[in-house]
């Protein structure tokens, strides 16, 4: 419940944040380009238009509203403004710590990374940095993890067991399709949110490696997830 | 123009949600059993109304329990066309009591165990590897090893073989 009180709330500020979000006046153009509050305004005919640096902060806040500092997540994102259409984008992360499900615990760290592409739906306009995004991702996870209290049951010769397996590492890639926006409050500053939907490349079935049921950048192993990124960053 | 643009916008949203909802699948559902066991079959000759050589495949009524355990595997089961029996997973030997047309043999397999994942949901299981087998002769007259991968994909491992005395 108070969780979900805290995505309302975040819901709320995302809101505002997009009414909030001002246009850059119009202005004259040079052809090197010219400064707007601080942020330069490219030329219109120039094929890099800056770059946005963001860190997330709904995964962050959430894994530690949800699980204390038991699991922590933290990621940033890159990404270049081209032709003032496309954002071809770069996102790391890394998540470290424990949860348990169904009696098995999953400790683990790891890193993930994903690279992918973002078309701005906006109409074309070099005094704004508003951007509506729809894009693709692809991303991969390597990890090192220790599964405990694993459980091996006979129900015919009626005996229960639990076994560890420590220091395992395991590689993910999945795909994401993601859309969301990314707006400018106030010179350089930027906010913006994506929401994702994740499908695994690398779920597998038969395997009798002792395979992860969390990946980081991921979520719980499954065949989709669904992803929400919440991004305050700055232009460059 | 601008119109246009929005409703390009709309149409990508739509996209995006439809490929959502047909990309939903259940989860991987656990698999029925970890319980790995060796697989049995049955042959058994007898002579026909011409006096040829046939051979029946099924045990008419067979009963097994395992030595030490408290349920009874198969219990006055009748046309059962092949056995799964459950192996020890802690132990390098598992028994049973198998009883045929009245007459009752023990038989003790000697096996290795190795520990395999399954998943989260079912934990792990135990796959063995068939090393020998010793029994009595009250019914069964021999046991031919097939296979000696007992694992969840593995085919039958042995089959017993029985031919009456008259021929």
């Amino acid at each position: 419940m108070r969780i979900n009180k805290f995505i309302l709330l975040l819901l709320m500020v995302m809101t505002v944040t997009i009414a909030h979000a001002k246009h850059v006046p119009d202005s004259v153009m040079h052809r090197d380009g010219l400064y707007v509050d601080h942020m330069k305004i490219y030329n219109d005919s120039a094929i890099y238009q800056g770059v946005n640096l963001k860190l997330d902060l709904f995964n962050t806040i959430y894994y530690l509203a949800k699980y204390k500092t038991e699991l922590q997540t933290y990621e940033i994102a890159l990404n270049v403004r081209l032709k003032q259409r496309f954002y071809p984008t770069l996102e790391l992360g890394y998540t470290t710590g424990g949860i348990e499900t169904r009696g098995t615990r999953w400790d683990g760290q790891g890193g993930w990374a994903s690279v992918g592409l973002d078309f701005n739906g906006l109409k074309k306009g070099l005094e704004t940095q508003n951007a509506l995004l729809v894009g693709v991702r692809v991303g991969t996870a390597l990890q090192q993890y220790d599964l405990s209290n694993v459980k091996v049951e006979d129900y015919y010769w009626k005996t229960r067991q639990y076994t560890d397996f420590t220091k395992q590492f395991h590689t993910d890639c999945w795909g994401e399709v993601v859309a969301g926006c990314q707006v400018q409050v106030y010179g350089g500053l930027m906010m913006g949110w994506y929401l994702r939907l994740k499908l695994l490349f690398t779920r597998k079935v038969d395997s009798t490696e002792p395979y992860p049921y969390f990946i980081p950048g991921f979520g719980y192993r499954d065949y989709t997830q669904w992803g929400i990124s919440y991004y305050i960053g700055w232009k460059f | 123009m601008k119109h246009a643009s929005y409703c390009n916008i709309v149409l990508v949203f739509v996209c995006v949600f439809v490929c959502a909802l047909t990309s939903c699948q259940p989860d991987e559902a656990c698999r029925q059993s970890v319980r790995t066991g060796l697989q049995c079959e049955f042959q058994e000759a007898y002579l026909d109304e011409t006096s040829q050589v046939r051979y029946r495949t099924t045990w008419d009524s067979i009963t097994v329990i395992g030595m030490g355990a408290t349920d009874i595997l198969y219990n006055n089961s009748k046309s059962v066309q092949s056995l799964s029996l459950p192996l020890k997973q802690d132990v390098d030997s598992t028994s049973f009591i198998i009883t045929y047309h009245n007459l009752t043999d023990t038989l003790t397999i000697y096996h290795t165990n190795q520990l395999e994942f399954v998943s989260v949901e079912c934990g792990c299981t135990y796959d063995h590897e068939l090393q020998r087998l010793n029994y009595s002769h009250h019914w069964i007259d021999t046991i031919s090893i097939l296979q000696t991968a007992i694992d969840l994909g593995s085919g039958t491992n042995i089959r017993f073989e029985r031919a009456p005395l008259d021929l």
